[in-house]
């Protein structure tokens, strides 16, 4: 079903609330409560199509399943004047108890432009009785928690008896007036389905184009009267495999856009990124007009700095750091940005606000800006489809001439605009001039007054997000490892720590390095630590911290056993087990450092060390190396990620890549007792 | 065990607090308290430095007569992640309960003042028929560190309703000042309003005025945060509950009459749904032989209650469910025999019954279960005793037991029903009783692994895992509704969490599952890559294959609260592992026995040609360790995982010739 649109960075802010500890307990209290208090309907019957699909077969699937769906069947009926009426059918198997969790009920999401008209919900137990829930019988929510505000809610219906050999079903009508004539048919799902239907009424004189992701294109049966029917059989599920791409890059499903006849409502289709581009200028074109405190404010920022370079660094910080996130959504609120001059009075706004408030603030100082519409995850704004798909608004800067764009790497080169510079002002650790992981190499519509264009953001080159490790460590003939390390972190590994550490009352900071250390170390005492720029976003992040180990060393006979390698784990067994259906994602590109010294007790000699190691694989490189110089063990790495997202048939040279990076990461020094 | 009670105690939980009686009062427009200068220009919170934000001043005026209470806070934000207190969430039950005159302002350091006009909306949380659990929710403008937020509401009931008013004075931040008023019903038929407090500090006391309004003021009352095995959260709660006193209940009771008295109820109760002499004569003689010793007459007839279904235990079913499956309530145990199905109390009473009819002393026990709260007899609260045992004398022998917990066997209570007091009862009234605690064998896992490691440090073969006890119980109770492949999936899962990371574990096969007088018995194949790590020309091996898991929770060594470890268990293992061809042992750590007190480590470690044996023991014997003893116990597991980590050194045969 249609996912309805918001753009809003997921964030999640802590509220004061009098009964949050119980807030929990709570709703599944009510839950049950509402459960046991359904009302009683007196004669239950089951609707024919649920009875028929019933008996259908089972689909191919994979014995660990535990339910799967027998069909799922979706009717969309368009109207002349714009009014999109759809009716699902779904019914499942429930083949072992776990199914529960995920399939024993339905949640079905609304607002005050999808309404649901009708709900029903059945089973069919395996010794043929019927059970019958309406629309009465659900519960309703909000559908997300984040905002202080957001209109779309869920109905929830718990299925009753959902137990291994019946059938549960649902069907329910919902009737939308959408913004876009953009609509979807997600056949696939994370179980195996039996049979899946797709049946679209078009009025006379509509027209529709659809693209299919993630699965080969069918052909609809033939159609007549301009309804159009797609049937696909045995569909396998979507399996779940750690750090693959979101879901909506993944899943089966078909696309599809309404055209209509009557040229009135032509506004509402979009054909091209152009025409969701213009349509969206329209929304906006009255949100970027400054109040006169608006204007007074970018005057205090920018008062005595001639270098436009130096004023959008002062407007990108008030922004990011200033402006609250808030989200208050409704309606078109979803997408429509409050106007700048409300943002900035009440020093809030959500990503869209944000954006509008920074670009308004630029255009102050003579600076053009563009919404970009974007998603947070990668691969979820598709290319090949023009659609409103995305849950982000973030902006591009037009760069000034004689600005340089050196230190600005997510910067492009537009024909038309010049130099872009694009800017999440919602994330408050990323300064102007980086691009947060998320977004690079990520799609977004660029907005122009007047037209819609996507492009392909940048993929920040693995030296602008480095981390430099140094230690300084001596280990005595006990084995106890003491002494200091520094880190110099900007870029990604800045962005992490800084966040880390923000989210985090300062009392409770040592935790975080705490939690670190013992991700490698055991029995250890963090005597010190100090961070560096932790609230200048712009400059290098540094951590220094101080710590002794005891029993770091493992003493065997006379020998002294000790991992070079202190701290840092770059390795990881993800791909690991089984093979993989889907690609695999990084976090972002990076180039890491370590350089440690370990002065060796005296009395010890080395008797081992371990080799060095150099491994590479097209998407990252690692090189390691030991050496004891004047009773000094000097350890020194460096691990480059360079590409972000690996693609299925490379995974078995980066399974290797990794597997090589854990063994070095684990290989030992051993030390030897010079006078036994 | 006892599920059912325990739902039903945490739905009264949450209507007790949310229907709090509220008045038709309401805060005058302006009328906001002044702010001293110190608190605009306050950087921190002297009393518990770092904080994100702090309440400077909460109070809280309940009015019975009036069913209102008006909120008032005052919170001092510190750091951007405390500008998070900007947004404000008020739930509250829609047809009891509405939030109105909600006011708000910022005030920034240098005093000027921002006046919440926006918008108050209201949140749906959940609704269905007959409720609406909604939220009045608002954000208040122009919140940045440094500045001072303040908020107030009337939260306003329908008089109609019962209420149990409450003073909850914990937050989740550090609150400096608060201020709390009760103001009872002032009919002539009202009855006298007490109360009872848990966690108050010194001095903090209700106070009656001669109107008979209570008023306590408390001070610096700390912040409730969230810790890893920190006790529940309602025994950290600082509260205040009031209640009315029935007049025909007798006036100052001591705490041992009122306990008798309210045994004295329950026992009537108890002795009510017993009375079917012959329905239980007739079960019992199908249950026991004559011959039988007193204690198989009570295993058989523990047996024979666990044989009815349990009600408690299902999911929540919809009335429709239930009238499908023409579920019938129980009024006696004449019914639970006839239908054979009980809620949790019913069948502890069945077991009553069966065991008075066999001649032994029985009766059941009210308790408070720990997983909830501990049990302060002190404040007279039956509200607190919300699961119940059935206790059993045989011989000389007193037996606590839960027939209820179909997954536990005989003399095994679940953890939360150990170590923990409650109220028996008889006709002769109810006493206190202290419910032993459970020894560490009675949550035993002991792990038998036989690997062989090869010459790339991958170590493969088979491993056999016995969870005997509440170890098993337990297991069973969090899978009682998963099928076969569902279990061993999940226990599966469990132990390749013990196991270092990347390791496989399959073909898991689970035995005795549907005994629980047997120890759930499993048999796997794991495979662990990179068990053997490279040292040059040697190659290291951990002691112990199994990661231990408690120290990670323990790595910080601050502690805000006591360790509270819900059950005393111990961990024995035997490992065999082989060397690789090719590999000779160079050299294996020594014995090592650690025992600070109650909690005891011992490995060690023995070779047997290219075979090295590994055996280890882990016994916590003890629930609750004081944060001054934090040090100690931190201490022993991080000395735990140093152990379990001291490496066997294999050499290389060819390598160790050339030497």
């Amino acid at each position: 079903m249609t996912k309805l649109k918001s753009f809003c960075k997921m964030l999640n802010p802590r509220r004061i609330i009098r009964f949050a500890s119980i807030v929990i307990l709570a709703l599944a209290a009510i839950a049950a409560i509402v459960a046991r208090s359904s009302p009683r309907v007196l004669a239950d019957n089951a609707p024919d199509w649920l009875r028929v699909a019933a008996h259908e077969t089972l689909p191919d699937n994979p014995k660990d399943a535990v339910a799967v769906i027998l069909l799922d069947d979706q009717q969309t009926t368009v109207k002349d004047n714009g009014e999109i009426e759809t009716r699902y059918r779904r019914a499942y198997k429930i083949l072992r108890p776990e199914a529960r969790e995920d399939y024993g009920g339905i949640s079905i999401e609304f607002d005050s432009q999808s309404k649901i008209t009708f709900f029903r919900a059945w089973t069919i137990t395996a010794d043929g009785r019927e059970l019958e829930l309406k629309d009465k019988d659900a519960l309703e929510a909000s559908a997300t928690s984040y905002e202080v505000f957001n209109d779309i809610r869920l109905k929830h219906i718990k299925f009753s008896a959902a137990d291994p050999g019946n059938v549960v079903g649902y069907e329910y009508v919902q009737k939308r007036r959408p913004f876009m004539f953009e609509d979807d048919w997600s056949f696939q799902s994370m179980i195996p389905t039996r049979r899946a239907r797709f049946s679209l009424q078009l009025p006379l004189g509509w027209e529709f184009t659809n693209y299919w992701a993630n699965f080969p294109k069918k052909e609809p049966l033939t159609p007549t009267n301009n309804l159009y029917t797609w049937e696909i059989e045995n569909i396998p599920a979507v399996e779940v495999e750690p750090d693959m791409p979101p879901y909506l890059a993944v899943e089966g499903r078909m696309d599809i856009k309404y055209f209509p006849r009557d040229p009135n409502l032509r506004a509402k289709s979009s054909g091209t990124w152009n025409d969701i581009g213009v349509w969206y200028a329209s929304l906006t074109n009255a949100s970027r007009v400054p109040s006169s405190e608006l204007q007074q404010k970018v005057t205090e920022l920018t008062t005595g700095i001639s270098d436009p370079l130096q004023k959008m660094q002062a407007l990108a910080t008030y922004v990011q750091q200033q402006i609250r996130y808030v989200a208050i959504e409704i309606g078109i609120g979803g997408l429509q940005p409050h106007p700048a001059a409300e943002v900035f009075k009440h020093q809030y706004g959500d990503c869209k606000d944000k954006a509008t408030l920074m670009s308004t603030m630029l255009k102050q100082i003579g600076i053009d800006s563009y919404y970009v519409m974007i998603d947070t995850d990668r691969g979820i704004v598709n290319p090949e489809f023009p659609s409103l798909r995305g849950n982000h608004m973030i902006m591009a800067i037009r760069l000034p001439d004689g600005v340089s764009s050196d230190k600005l790497y997510g910067t492009i080169d537009d024909p038309k605009l010049g130099r872009l510079l694009f800017f999440d002002p919602t994330n408050p650790y990323v300064p102007l001039g980086y691009l947060p992981s998320y977004l690079q190499q990520n799609y977004g519509l660029l907005i122009t007054q007047d037209s819609g264009k996507l492009i392909l953001l940048p993929l920040l080159p693995a030296a602008t997000n480095r981390l430099l490790r140094t230690a300084t460590l001596s280990l005595s003939s006990a084995g106890t490892l003491g002494g200091e390390v520094q880190e110099l972190r900007w870029g990604g590994p800045a962005v992490q720590t800084r966040e880390q550490f923000l989210a985090t009352s300062p009392a409770e900071r040592s935790k975080v390095v705490e939690r670190f250390l013992g991700t490698f170390l055991n029995n250890f005492t963090l005597t010190g630590a100090t961070v560096g720029n932790l609230e200048k976003y712009s400059d290098t992040l540094t951590l220094d911290y101080h710590f002794t180990v005891e029993g770091y060393a493992k003493s065997a006979g006379n020998l002294l056993i000790l991992r070079p390698r202190v701290v840092g784990e770059k390795g990881s067994t993800i791909l690991a087990g089984k093979s993989r259906k889907y690609p695999i994602e990084f976090d972002g590109t990076t180039l890491q450092s370590d350089v440690f010294d370990i002065t060796l007790p005296v009395g010890y000699v080395v008797d081992d060390l371990p080799q060095p190691v150099e491994a590479h694989c097209d998407y990252a490189s690692y090189k390691s190396d030991v050496q004891v110089k004047d009773n000094v063990l000097h350890y020194k790495r460096t691990y480059e990620i360079k590409g972000v997202v690996v693609p299925t048939d490379k995974l078995p040279e980066v399974r290797d890549f990794f597997h090589q990076v854990a063994v070095a990461e684990k290989s030992s020094a051993v030390l030897r007792r010079s006078n036994p | 065990m006892n599920r059912t009670q325990r739902f039903i105690s945490t739905v009264v939980f949450f209507f007790v607090v949310l229907c709090v009686s509220h008045s038709q009062r309401s805060f005058a427009g302006d009328d906001w308290l002044p702010v001293p200068a110190a608190d605009l220009a306050l950087k921190d919170n002297a009393a518990s430095p770092g904080a994100n934000a702090m309440i400077l001043y909460r109070e809280s005026d309940m009015d019975s007569e009036e069913s209102s209470v008006l909120e008032y806070v005052r919170i001092k934000i510190f750091t951007q992640e405390g500008t998070k207190q900007g947004d404000v969430e008020i739930p509250f039950l829609k047809q009891q309960t509405d939030i109105k005159d909600v006011r708000a302002r910022t005030i920034q350091p240098d005093g000027s003042i921002v006046r919440f006009d926006g918008k108050v909306f209201e949140k749906t949380i959940v609704k269905g028929t007959g409720f609406k659990y909604l939220a009045k929710t608002f954000t208040l403008p122009d919140v940045h560190p440094g500045s001072i937020i303040e908020y107030k509401y009337r939260e306003q009931s329908d008089p109609h309703y019962y209420i149990n008013e409450s003073w909850i004075v914990t937050n989740s931040l550090f609150t400096r000042d608060a201020r709390f008023s009760i103001k009872p019903e002032a009919n002539g038929n009202s009855l006298p309003l007490l109360y009872r407090q848990v966690g108050l500090p010194a001095g903090a006391i209700p106070v009656r005025q001669g109107n008979g309004t209570y008023v306590m003021d408390v001070h610096n009352i700390a912040g409730l945060e969230e810790e890893d095995y920190m006790p529940p959260e309602r025994a950290l709660q600082v509260r205040v509950d009031f209640y009315y006193k029935s007049l025909s209940d007798p006036q100052n009771e001591t705490q041992p009459q009122f306990w008798n008295r309210k045994g004295k109820q329950w026992a009537e109760e108890l002795d009510h749904f017993v009375n079917k002499k012959s329905a239980l004569e007739s079960d019992l003689s199908r249950t026991v032989a004559p011959a039988d010793s007193p204690e198989e007459k009570l295993r058989k007839i523990y047996a024979r209650v666990q044989k009815i279904r349990n009600l408690s235990m299902e999911d929540s079913k919809t009335e429709k469910e239930e009238k499908q499956e023409q579920i019938k309530p129980n009024s006696n145990v004449e019914d639970v025999f006839k239908h054979n199905y009980a809620t949790s109390r019913q069948m502890n009473y069945t077991f009553v019954g069966l065991a008075r009819t066999a001649g032994f002393s029985a009766t059941a026990v009210l308790l408070a279960p720990r997983s909830l709260n501990f049990f302060t007899p002190e404040t007279q609260d039956a509200s607190q005793l919300s699961a119940d045992i059935v206790w059993v004398h045989a011989g000389t022998q007193d037996y606590y037991l839960d027939p209820s917990a179909s997954t536990y066997p005989f003399g095994i209570l679940p953890w939360y029903e150990t170590s923990t007091r409650g109220i028996r009862f008889t006709k002769e009234g109810g006493e206190i009783v202290a419910i032993p605690a459970a020894p560490p064998s009675q949550s035993t896992i002991v792990r038998n692994s036989e690997l062989v490691l090869d010459s790339d440090g991958e170590a493969t073969g088979k491993l056999k895992v016995d969870f005997t006890g509440s170890a098993a119980a337990s297991r069973r109770e969090q899978n009682h509704s998963a099928d076969a492949a569902g279990r061993s999936k999940t226990l599966g899962d469990e132990i390749k969490g013990w196991l270092p990371s990347g390791s496989a574990v399959d073909a898991v096969a689970v035995t005795n599952w549907d005994n629980n007088q047997l120890p759930v018995h499993v048999e796997c194949t794991v495979k662990i890559s990179g068990l053997g790590t490279e040292a040059g020309r040697r190659m290291l091996v951990p002691a112990s294959v199994f990661q231990a898991r408690q120290p990670a929770s323990f790595q910080t060594e601050k502690r805000l609260y006591a360790v509270y470890i819900r059950s005393p268990y111990q961990e024995i293992d035997d490992a065999k592992l082989t060397a690789p061809d090719g590999y000779k042992i160079e050299a294996i750590p020594a014995a090592k026995q650690l025992k600070p007190g109650i909690i005891s480590y011992e490995i060690s470690v023995v070779q047997q040609t290219n075979v090295i044996e590994v055996k280890r023991l882990l016994v916590i014997d003890g629930l609750m360790f004081s944060v001054k003893n934090y040090p100690v116990l931190r201490n022993f597991f991080n000395l735990v995982k140093s152990n379990d980590e001291t490496q066997i050194v294999l050499q290389n045969a060819q390598s160790a010739k050339n030497n």
